[in-house]
């Protein structure tokens, strides 16, 4: 990956806990398999032409997410992510550096990012720990999304609220 | 970036007035006619009409004709934002791990209602009996049937005569040698004795 990103400050860090239902090795294989990746990696109405993983420190990890129909304007516009794993305990914790763009406007888009992920079981349910931080970002990095198929009654409602 | 500031505005321009809310929040649920919408609203159809006017400006609904109506639908696309990376990286993961447990819900739902299967064949040739396993019953049967499975190619006909569904592959493999045994085909014989007193 670029040479020295890991020393730069990050300009953005988020940071989750969450529990799923579902036995480690299952989210270890959602996180690690190509066929299962495409299936949830997303946004909504998104889907995933490409996606390539060479799990192992230095190894390649590729996935390409696509526009759909539903989102309009940006049906087709293709957003890669190249990835390079540089922590690998089986079922335990994956890191990667990435740079992510928007095809076609590679220059302005590119973001580069770091995120860990630590898995552990609890009770046979697996808790997930995601930490992921932007160290840099041209000036017009987005990704659209799409609101409506979840969520998008509680947004308005939210709107709502906000407005009224 | 200008055009898109535009797009906003009218987002938010439309989306001011009480009225234009509750008919989007309405035909967020399904779409509606024109008409049907009038009906919620102490307002002249003039006034609904225009209310909805507004709203396809904006980009927020689309009017098809339908026959005599015009059927009035929620734009998806205008609710496909863009999300800046920086601003809603948060949202763009909280989403994400979103789907991977919607997604890791549903494997688990499909491996749990995966079935596998300890089965006894009955030779119509031989008259001898085949014990084996197998997740797709109707499909292995039609195998033996059609000669595939080169051990039993030569038994054929066959014809199911007893089966048990098992919770996983382990416990079919289990059963099935269970069966093999001395007491497992003193079980069976128990089992098929009255299909064979039918017969």
């Amino acid at each position: 990956m670029a040479g020295g990103a890991n020393n730069m400050a990050p300009i953005k860090e988020v940071a989750f806990e969450k529990v799923y239902d579902a036995p480690i090795d299952q989210v270890w294989k959602a996180w690690t398999d190509p066929i299962m990746l495409k299936q949830w990696w997303g946004p909504n109405d998104v889907s995933i032409p490409e996606c390539e993983v060479d799990l192992r420190v230095g190894g390649k990890f590729y996935i390409v997410m696509e526009a759909g129909e539903a989102m309009g304007q940006y049906k087709g516009t293709k957003w890669p992510m190249m990835a390079e794993y540089t922590e690998i305990e089986p079922k335990s914790k994956l890191s990667y550096s990435a740079k992510a763009w928007t095809e076609g406007a590679e220059e302005e888009t590119t973001i580069e990012t770091v995120t860990d992920l630590i898995l552990s079981e609890e009770n046979g349910k697996t808790k997930l720990k995601l930490k992921s931080a932007i160290l840099k970002s041209g000036p017009n990095a987005t990704v659209a999304i799409q609101g409506m198929q979840y969520g998008f009654s509680q947004q308005l409602d939210k709107l709502n609220t906000f407005l009224s | 970036m200008v055009e898109y500031t535009n797009e906003l505005n009218m987002v938010f321009g439309s989306l001011s007035d009480h009225t234009r809310r509750d008919i989007l929040t309405r035909i967020s649920k399904r779409s509606m006619s024109v008409g049907q919408i009038a009906e919620h609203y102490q307002l002249t159809f003039a006034a609904v009409a225009k209310h909805l006017q507004v709203l396809e400006r904006a980009g927020l609904v689309t009017k098809q004709r339908k026959g005599k109506e015009q059927i009035i639908t929620l734009a998806p696309k205008t609710f496909a934002k863009a999300y800046n990376y920086l601003e809603n990286y948060k949202q763009l993961w909280e989403d994400r791990l979103d789907r991977l447990n919607t997604f890791l819900t549903k494997e688990q739902q499909s491996l749990e209602s995966m079935m596998f299967y300890t089965y006894v064949l009955l030779s119509k040739k031989d008259g001898q009996h085949y014990i084996g396993h197998a997740e797709n019953l109707q499909k292995r049967l039609e195998e033996h049937n059609a000669g595939k499975n080169t051990s039993t190619k030569y038994r054929r006909p066959f014809e199911l005569v007893y089966y048990e569904a098992c919770k996983n592959k382990y416990a079919a493999i289990k059963r099935e040698k269970y069966f093999k045994t001395g007491f497992g085909r003193r079980y069976l014989k128990d089992r098929l004795i009255n299909k064979t007193i039918n017969n």
